[in-house]
């Protein structure tokens, strides 16, 4: 054969195995999802087992980090962008999203048998003005992770693990102080006694006003004066000033998200954080902890933390059918149960509870039997406000200063008064 | 001979073009825009004429940042065009392995401003690598970047440390560009080394420290990137320049009407420092 032929037949086949590859991906449906990083590895699981069952859906995760999450959600909606099918929606973001106009209503996707899996907190916080509009994927608890080798060197009593014999943050900080070590005397501190995986984020402030009596916004949701400016936040607002510059026992200057970090070097003796981090810290070979109840005031009530994240389908997206097929696949039962056994948070679906349940009472597993008892006995939900986006970055704010020395009266009247102003807008 | 003028307008078209859709129409887009305002309950965009504006001068968030950018910008234009002169003068003289100090002062430019943003909150940080050098020095622990005193003083250094060698370049090639025979008169006529800088060297750049003093005007009272990556404008608002505000203002606070009219505002306010330089420092030409 002449050589012009050979070049003639493989650039047919070449072009005619482009048109087939053409033609086999108009087939599919690529729907976007966008969430954060920290979850893509466990989304990917369900990914996997989705488009094995749906062989005309591919389904691309978009992680970004966590805080640029909010803000990437927020340029892209704000333009009516397409390129976002499905997106991350925590809990007290479904009323901002819903009145924004950002999600489409799911009603029309789940009938009320497959509404009746979610556990009916869970629904009431994807529900927004009497339409679903998120489903609700799992729920949240935080407790004390606390490192035993370190309790055991400093010779410090280990927490108990049962909720009846809770301690007191005096307590905490008694022991903390303790585990706060300059190992080289180098006057810098190697191991800290104490620190919050959402250093001044409100998901964890708030339990600190919470066990004290306090609450986040008015009953319509649109006022923080009279609320965070009251005695309750400012006890709980010094006590976490004095938690860095007074007792000194957590570190200074360091952001959200990172401590864990600290915690699997074994530089940190406790940290306060959820069930998210179990396959975390298990990961580290000579990390021996255990997960111990969340603190509480002495003259107080127990409060956790809780809500975590719905999933919703873009009000602009193009492929809002394929949209739906994945978002009832991740959040109803056999999905929902891959991501479960990946992620270990606490479920949002009835079925997945009952299997962490059984499976926990089983093998003994005490860290997610104590998730479930605080989210049955003491969580309390973030306040109600479709403008949560903006307390949220406010009372972070807020707490960012006071935990760098600014007089916690003043910054939470400052605050409250920033909030009030941005929040008049969903008033207009 | 005279070039034709649609032969210029030929050459200029791509870069008007890049202009117009990347600077002209988004500066219109915010003036026209920030006349709106969005209605959360009825989902309408509704005209409000000046309320936005008007609304600006009661609100106190905005005053503080007004007063935080000019301070900033007080400090850090003199600042960057005092250094960027100085040291421009010194890496013009001829000594040996001058080459070698023109590219350690130029390395900075080379480094973009988040990553060195990101570099610079790590060796600031309390338990970071300055601190360790002060506690040799047995210096006691700074805050720097969570203090309220300095935070918006690391932020000056920061983009100094940037600035200043970027605009150094320009300096340096119109020093370059000076006569020797200049210097070699004044020499004669018997002026010592800090006469010929003021009353030769001085003059003979004026038109490129009017050119850098505009630049870093302009890029100084725009500057975000420092202030997203390190501080988001605390602790406690020190460090809350007004482009850090607009930007809060429309992507935190969905409250577009309000970002655009600062927008609007900065740019006024930057036309106006602009203004008063061009007119302090006008060249007879």
């Amino acid at each position: 054969m002449k050589r012009g032929m050979i070049e003639i037949i493989l650039i047919v086949s070449l072009i005619m195995m482009l048109f087939a590859g053409a033609v086999a991906a108009e087939q599919k449906t690529t729907i976007v999802f966008l969430t954060y990083q920290n979850i893509v590895k466990n989304l990917e699981k369900v990914v996997e087992e989705f488009e094995s069952t749906h062989p005309n859906i591919v389904v691309k995760i978009n992680g970004y980090p966590f805080e640029q999450m909010f803000e990437v959600i927020e340029t892209k909606m704000q333009v009516n962008s397409d390129e976002i099918d499905i997106l991350n929606v925590d809990a007290p973001l479904v009323a901002n999203y819903s009145i924004k106009d950002y999600l489409e209503p799911l009603d029309k996707y789940f009938n009320s048998e497959e509404k009746g899996e979610f556990v009916d907190a869970a629904l009431n916080g994807g529900s927004f003005d009497g339409k679903f509009m998120a489903a609700p994927l799992n729920s949240s608890s935080v407790g004390m992770y606390i490192n035993v080798d370190l309790f055991k060197k400093y010779g410090v009593e280990i927490p108990s693990k049962d909720p009846a014999k809770r301690w007191t943050w005096k307590k905490v900080v008694d022991a903390a102080q303790k585990l706060t070590v300059d190992t080289n005397n180098d006057g810098q501190t190697d191991i800290w006694g104490l620190a919050f995986d959402q250093f001044s984020r409100p998901y964890q402030m708030l339990p600190l006003a919470q066990s004290l009596g306090g609450s986040g916004v008015s009953p319509d949701g649109f006022k923080s004066t009279g609320y965070i400016t009251e005695e309750p936040w400012i006890q709980a607002a010094q006590f976490y000033q004095d938690l860095f510059n007074k007792y000194k026992i957590s570190p200074l200057g360091m952001g959200p998200f990172q401590s864990p970090e600290l915690f699997k070097a074994g530089k940190l003796a406790i940290i306060l954080t959820g069930p998210w981090h179990i396959g975390n810290f298990n990961s580290v070979s000579n990390l021996n902890w255990i997960y111990a109840p969340h603190p509480y005031f002495e003259e107080g009530e127990p409060v956790t933390p809780t809500g975590s994240w719905h999933i919703g389908i873009s009000k602009y997206s193009k492929h809002k059918e394929a949209a739906a097929e994945f978002v009832k696949f991740l959040t109803l039962k056999e999905g929902n149960l891959i991501y479960y056994k990946h992620d270990r948070n606490l479920s949002a679906n009835k079925h997945t509870l009952a299997y962490a349940k059984q499976e926990a009472e089983e093998i003994g597993d005490d860290t997610v039997l104590l998730v479930l008892f605080e989210s049955e006995n003491t969580a309390k939900i973030r306040p109600k406000t479709p403008g949560y986006l903006e307390w949220e970055k406010i009372i972070t704010r807020a707490f960012e200063d006071i935990r760098n020395g600014g007089n916690p009266e003043d910054v939470l009247k400052e605050a409250a008064q920033e909030i009030d102003r941005v929040l008049e807008k969903y008033t207009q | 001979m005279k070039t034709k003028w649609y032969i210029i307008f030929i050459f200029l078209f791509p870069a008007l073009v890049i202009l117009f859709f990347f600077k002209v129409y988004p500066l219109f887009y915010a003036a026209i825009r920030s006349l709106y305002s969005y209605s959360f309950i009825k989902h309408t965009l509704n005209f409000v004429g000046l309320i936005n504006y008007i609304k600006l001068f009661s609100d106190p968030v905005f005053l503080d940042s007004l007063k935080m950018t000019l301070k900033f910008n007080l400090i850090v234009n003199p600042l960057q065009v005092i250094m960027a002169t100085l040291i421009a003068v010194l890496l013009n003289q001829r000594v040996k392995g001058i080459n070698t100090f023109r590219t350690l002062f130029y390395l900075p430019v080379a480094i973009s401003v988040p990553i060195a943003s990101v570099i610079w909150g790590l060796l600031l940080k309390p338990n970071g690598f300055i601190n360790g050098i002060l506690s040799l020095a047995e210096i006691p622990k700074q805050l720097f970047l969570i203090s309220q005193t300095q935070a918006l003083y690391c932020i000056i250094l920061i983009v100094s440390w940037i600035g200043f060698s970027y605009w150094m370049i320009f300096i340096l090639a119109a020093l370059q560009e000076i006569p020797l025979q200049i210097y070699e008169s004044a020499c004669i006529d018997g002026a010592s080394p800090l006469q010929m800088f003021i009353y030769v060297t001085l003059p003979l750049l004026k038109k490129a420290i009017v050119f850098i003093a505009v630049g870093a005007t302009t890029a100084n009272f725009l500057m975000f990137a420092p202030v997203y990556t390190l501080t988001q404008g605390g602790p406690s608002r020190s460090t809350h320049l007004l482009m850090y505000e607009a930007y809060e203002s429309a992507f935190s606070y969905s409250d577009v009407g309000r970002s655009n009219a600062i927008v609007v505002m900065l740019i006024m306010i930057i036309l106006i420092v602009v203004g008063i330089q061009l007119r302090a420092l006008r060249t007879e030409d």
